[in-house]
């Protein structure tokens, strides 16, 4: 039995809901913040928020 | 089982480490929770635990494009990632577990490991760009997928450099990679 070449992507994974992913990848206070810093600047400046004013709703690839 | 996690049997080393973030990335922008066995310690246990997580989840991607002779050392290709593709076959043939075979090159699997001569590979050809169309052609996904899943791994390969960990192949450091894709994720798909 081969496997197909298109799997069916479940609603749980549709949902994005990432239910247990604090638990599973538990982070340290200084990473957690480094991490937030870095979402904050990627939103920021670096590119997410051109893009989607480039797409206009939709997205592009710009470079980060 | 959980139907949103996808075990990742890929090679941990330098040259894989932008596939491996475009990997990860890829399966986050489609809802994916990435699991390995980074998560593991090296205790005695460690087998039951492996088979144990590869249990929980509906999928695994096992990128079998870096099997050869190690550099150094007995000159030995190492056989945890054939071994843990079998155990994901194992399971998959008793339960309703799938899982994906990736590789770089077409037809070298059919040479390498020809009991699965019928079941057809996924090709990245060694490119992040590669590694997203080959998740993408994997899964059934939706036409915005593919922007968002660029811009993801675009945003993800950026905090990859900036993080300066000198591997991502460990524990903490795959931990912060993933909640950094969830983060962009939750970012890149708000409205």
């Amino acid at each position: 039995m081969a496997h197909p070449r298109k799997l069916a992507i479940p609603p749980a994974a549709r949902k994005g809901r990432f239910e247990d992913v604090q638990k599973t990848f538990p982070l340290t206070p200084v990473d957690a913040r480094k991490i937030d810093a870095f979402l904050e600047d990627y939103v920021e400046t670096r590119g997410l928020k051109k893009a989607k004013a480039k797409g206009k709703g939709s997205l592009s690839l710009v470079k980060g | 089982m959980r139907e949103d996690h996808v075990f990742l049997n890929v090679p941990f080393d330098k040259k894989y480490e932008p596939l491996f973030v475009a990997l990860v990335g890829a399966l986050v922008g489609l809802g994916f929770q990435p699991r390995s066995v980074l998560e593991i310690n090296n205790t005695n246990d460690r087998l039951q635990r492996l088979w144990s997580l590869i249990a929980e989840c509906r999928f695994s991607v096992h990128d079998l494009s870096r099997v050869e002779p190690a550099s150094r050392g007995f000159r030995a290709p190492r056989f945890n990632m054939p071994f843990e593709a079998g155990l994901a076959v194992a399971f998959g043939l008793a339960d309703k577990h799938r899982w994906l075979l990736f590789e770089a090159r077409p037809y070298r699997i059919q040479q390498t490991l020809s009991d699965l001569n019928g079941f057809d590979p996924i090709i990245h050809g060694g490119t992040r760009r590669g590694m997203i169309r080959a998740v993408l052609s994997a899964f059934d996904t939706r036409p915005a997928d593919e922007a968002r899943i660029r811009l993801l791994v675009n945003g993800l390969a950026s905090y990859r450099r900036l993080s300066k960990d000198p591997t991502v192949f460990d524990r903490r450091a795959y931990a912060n990679l993933v909640r950094a894709a969830v983060g962009l994720r939750q970012k890149i798909y708000e409205p």
